[in-house]
């Protein structure tokens, strides 16, 4: 036995290898029982209110699974001990799918690539280990970081511009800045960040905390070791990055076109508020879910496109949910190749492997899947109109927390399928990609090839 | 229940017939060969078809031959001949029928434990004397 096992996290390691789906589900099924039980004590709710146990279960759910869609206000349903419970879920599902995605991600492309074959099965093991102690150190850090600086910031402008007492203004900055790097979009109000929807100084350091957690630890690595050596970057950093800021630009752009002049939104607003408030719509999105504008007041195209940039997501192993970007940005490159006819799929200069494109097709698919059998449950469940249905499902299997406001109207059947489209959609992508790339048996025969027609 | 009475392993001349008219007869059968093009070909006429280098346990057991599968070595290369039966032997398969291309090849079959060894040359220009006899009896 070496050393790492014999550790409370060498043992956390070797069960996440050793069964990764297994591992990932049941430990954020125990965070969302143990949350939900902690939410019911009679001190997690202020004086007057009362919580059931969907309640609690939602909410535990929505927070762990880094969401945000809530059934009752933060703010004034919750004590500040509820709320403290709801911030530690939030910390611990994002450092959770933050650092096991990112695990599986290093230690499964150690094993399938042989890189450790040299080395005897005790010294991989302890090198593995090494590894992940330091992936795990690099989260921490980005994490407290991250969330350390956005808070300060947040913390100044709510004194300073705001005049909130120090106290309060100190908890509003922590409790924001926590909700956006782990793209959980959770708010101390009802009506989210909509009061500060054109003050550069809130917007700027949320959107900085929100793409930073939610593009992922790969490409944070990769940026901090070659930020501006662009020809060092990995295939999957440069596709990672490139998308993103395509995705962020376009959505902005797309917002901005549609709600400039509807006055329950956009048209409220001064020229350079729309501009912000676009922008700040677009990278929420992917997929924090805060809102400086009225999501119920949307025209159902500016719905519909929100409803895609949720769909994609944000970059793999970060805070973000979704389909994510890599998984998006793949089948675009298997659609232009075979466009042209082209042999293999190629994305700067480098051939993806057809592993990985199978890997991406299965996990978009069973993702649209998920989506429209969420949807179809929820349309039975309610009587709300598909489009703010569809929206509700992908903000929940995204795990956006954005809402046209019918989250609060769910009944106990509609609230259980968005805890199952939360929950699913948060751990089922990782999950199912890890399950896929461990399930490398090989096959000893080939059969021949026949054709289906297509099309 | 097996899923196939019967795997021809090696596809030319002599395995493919025999694999063919299986098919026809409505025995389940499984063809399997290392040459791709030649699976291939086949894969209009035999519904069940591999491509494998089936020398050892782990590739047989894939293929899904068990015990009870009737096994038909249709090479004549005798490497690969007599590794396939030692695997099929290993495997526990009961009935082990085998083409043979000599007299040596015969022998090391037989040692090795197939239960029905042909030899195709052999046998035919045994029959073709057998008729060539009868003739000069007549004439």
């Amino acid at each position: 036995m070496d050393r790492g096992a014999r550790t409370p996290a060498g043992r956390a390691i070797d069960l996440l290898l050793a069964n990764p789906a297994r591992s990932v589900l049941t430990g954020f099924a125990a965070f969302i029982t143990l949350g939900t039980l902690l939410l019911r004590l009679p001190i997690a709710h202020e004086e007057g209110q009362s919580t059931d146990l969907i309640t609690a279960l939602f909410t535990a759910t929505s927070a762990t699974c880094v969401t945000g869609l809530v059934t009752v206000d933060t703010a004034t349903h919750w004590s500040a001990f509820g709320e403290g419970v709801i911030l530690a879920l939030i910390q611990v599902g994002g450092f959770g799918v933050m650092s096991a995605a990112s695990l599986l991600v290093l230690l499964l492309g150690r094993r399938l690539t042989g890189a450790t074959s040299i080395l005897s099965q005790a010294e991989s093991r302890a090198v593995e280990h090494e590894e992940a102690r330091f992936v795990l150190r690099g989260i921490a850090r980005v994490t407290l970081l991250v969330q350390g600086v956005v808070a300060i910031a947040l913390f100044l402008r709510f004194w300073l511009g705001y005049d909130m007492p120090v106290g309060q203004a100190a908890y509003h900055g922590f409790f924001h800045s926590l909700s956006a790097f782990n793209n959980a979009g959770f708010g101390l109000r009802a009506d989210s960040i909509t009061p500060w929807a054109q003050d550069p100084l809130i917007n700027l350091p949320l959107m900085a905390a929100v793409m930073i957690g939610g593009i992922g630890f790969p490409v944070l690595w990769g940026l901090r070791r070659h930020l501006f050596r662009v020809g060092r970057w990995s295939v999957h950093m440069l596709v990672t990055v490139w998308v993103s800021v395509f995705l962020w630009v376009a959505g902005a752009l797309a917002f901005a076109v549609f709600e400039w002049t509807n006055p329950k939104t956009l048209g409220a607003l001064s020229p350079g508020g729309r501009v912000m408030a676009s922008a700040f719509q677009s990278v929420v999105a992917r997929t924090a879910g805060f809102n400086s504008v009225s999501i119920g007041d949307l025209h159902p195209e500016t719905l519909l496109t929100l409803d895609a940039l949720m769909f994609v997501g944000g970059g793999s192993a970060g805070t973000a949910g979704g389909l994510k970007v890599g998984t998006f940005a793949l089948l675009g490159f298997v659609i232009w190749a075979e466009l042209r006819g082209e042999p293999t799929v190629h994305a700067f200069h480098r051939r993806l492997p057809s592993a990985t494109i199978r890997q991406a097709l299965t996990v978009a698919l069973l993702s649209v899947g998920g989506v429209a059998t969420g949807t179809a449950g929820l349309l039975i469940a309610t009587d709300a109109e598909l489009d703010a249905v569809l929206f509700e499902a992908v903000s929940a299997f995204a795990t956006v927390g954005m809402s046209t406001g019918l989250t609060p109207e769910l009944g106990v059947g509609g609230q259980l399928i968005v805890i199952g489209l939360m929950f699913f959609g948060r751990l089922g992508p990782i999950t199912l990609g890890a399950a896929l790339a461990l399930r490398n048996r090989p096959r000893r025969y080939e059969v021949p090839e026949e054709r289906v027609l297509v099309g | 229940m097996a899923r196939y009475d019967v795997a021809v392993l090696g596809l030319g001349r002599f395995g493919s017939a025999l694999a063919m008219e299986l098919e026809q007869a409505g025995v389940r059968v499984l063809g399997v060969d290392t040459d791709e093009r030649l699976v291939q070909s086949l894969a209009d006429d035999i519904r069940h078809l591999a491509i494998a280098e089936a020398h050892d346990v782990e590739t047989l057991e894939q293929l899904g031959i068990t015990p009870d599968t009737l096994c038909v070595l249709g090479m004549t290369d005798i490497e690969a001949s007599l590794l396939i039966l030692t695997s099929l032997n290993s495997l526990g398969v009961k009935e082990i029928w085998a083409k043979s291309g000599s007299s040596q090849h015969t022998k090391a079959l037989s040692r090795l434990g197939a239960t029905r060894i042909m030899q195709p040359e052999r046998e035919a220009g045994l029959t073709m004397a057998g008729e060539l006899i009868d003739r000069q009896a007549k004439g």
